[in-house]
């Protein structure tokens, strides 16, 4: 297993206004995902025999998000974090206020 | 302009990925903490930033008080020992101080005339039993001003006064006084904005006593005047048995906000039946702490 990957992190505005709502967006995959498809005969419970093709599978770890705000100087989380909401509909999307 | 730093975290069977990426927030303004015990360095007037930008080597002695009746007239860098008397409208005084030992007004326009600017100027009211700005006639306007002695350092019962830039403290303090930083009597549209007032005297020992407000106001509002439109805005306060003194009838409007607030008052800040509807109070905050003062 090699682990889940970063591919970049978008924020939107960047700069922003103090008070203005920003959405962070976290790219990431797992490279050890894969989708695998299948072909083959296959017979139902009754005797009925039929072919498949194009079977698809997509093997892949659930991936789980989290954003904090750090300290610059140190990369330690404040101790006092803000609010910041993930966004229920897009896994790795989150909202908080500049 | 400050930079925030996020740090995401991405998890998956266990192994966790952490990246970083930083949000710029534009027109941050810095944390500020205790502006009170040196104003000038976070913006606010004091003795350093007020009154004459010349030496006060540098300026013309004039004794006796100085008046004039030339509307428009522009004096400059005089260092007059007496008061100021404007009978005319629109007179400027820049760069300049006013010693007064006098009783009675160090600066004073006189009824009927308007427009008087003070630009600059420190106004030493001495032990004057009045305010230190004072017009029997229309409007005035301070800028950049150190105003200290006098009973009270203004005193506005006209419309469309405005206050900007300057520093009032140490006021006089003869025996029964209500010593003030600034009065509204009446008078609509004032805009008092940007200015340190500090309703208290220097204590040997560097202590403080308390006079009676930063702000009393409203005292003429019984007979029919009113104050409707004041604006007290981005203000540095301390000092006084009140911060702000005075009635607030429904119908005039006030805006406090972006003021911080020192914590030397005998009764709090009070402002009088606070209106949420037609007033707004925003933005005020503790000077210690910066921590946001709820509306009264």
């Amino acid at each position: 297993m090699a682990g889940p990957i970063i591919d970049g992190i978008d924020i939107n505005p960047n700069p922003a206004n103090p008070g203005q709502q920003v959405r962070v967006v976290i790219r990431a995959h797992d490279p050890d995902n894969r989708i695998r498809r299948f072909q083959g005969t296959a017979r139902s419970d009754d005797g009925e025999v039929f072919d498949f093709r194009d079977l698809v599978v997509q093997e892949a770890g659930s991936l789980t998000y989290a954003l904090v705000e750090v300290d610059p100087a140190t990369n330690q989380p404040l101790p006092t974090q803000p609010t910041i909401t993930p966004d229920p509909a897009v896994p790795g999307a989150f909202t908080l206020t500049a | 302009m400050v930079t925030r730093r996020f740090q995401a975290r991405v998890t998956s069977g266990g192994l966790a990925a952490i990246a970083t990426t930083d949000l710029v927030v534009a027109g941050q303004p810095p944390v500020i903490r205790n502006a009170l015990l040196s104003p000038h360095t976070y913006g606010w007037p004091d003795e350093t930033n007020t009154g004459p930008r010349v030496p006060i080597g540098q300026l013309r002695v004039w004794e006796g008080g100085l008046s004039t009746s030339v509307n428009g007239e522009v004096f400059e860098k005089l260092f007059v020992r007496g008061g100021l008397t404007a009978n005319a409208s629109n007179v400027v005084l820049r760069d300049s101080v006013i010693e007064y030992r006098g009783t009675l007004y160090p600066v004073k326009q006189s009824s009927g005339r308007s427009g008087l600017l003070l630009d600059h100027v420190r106004v030493d009211g001495g032990t004057a039993d009045h305010p230190g700005i004072y017009s029997q006639g229309g409007r005035y306007t301070l800028l950049g001003c150190d105003v200290f002695g006098s009973v009270d350092g203004f005193r506005i019962e006209q419309d469309d006064c405005e206050i900007r830039d300057s520093y009032f403290h140490d006021q006089s303090h003869p025996a029964g006084a209500h010593a003030d930083a600034g009065q509204i009597r009446r008078g609509d549209r004032t805009r008092i904005i940007h200015n340190t007032l500090l309703a208290g005297r220097r204590q040997t020992g560097g202590t403080w006593a308390r006079n009676n407000a930063v702000l009393q106001y409203g005292s003429d509002i019984t007979s029919g005047d009113s104050y409707d439109d004041l604006w007290f805005i981005g203000n540095l306060c301390d000092h006084g048995n009140y911060c702000f003194n005075g009635p607030n009838p429904e119908d005039m409007r006030q805006r406090f906000e972006d003021n911080r607030f020192g914590r030397d008052w005998q009764f709090y800040l009070t402002v009088g039946d606070f209106q949420t509807g037609d007033d707004t109070w925003l933005r005020n905050v503790w000077d210690d702490t910066g921590a946001l003062i709820p509306a009264p």
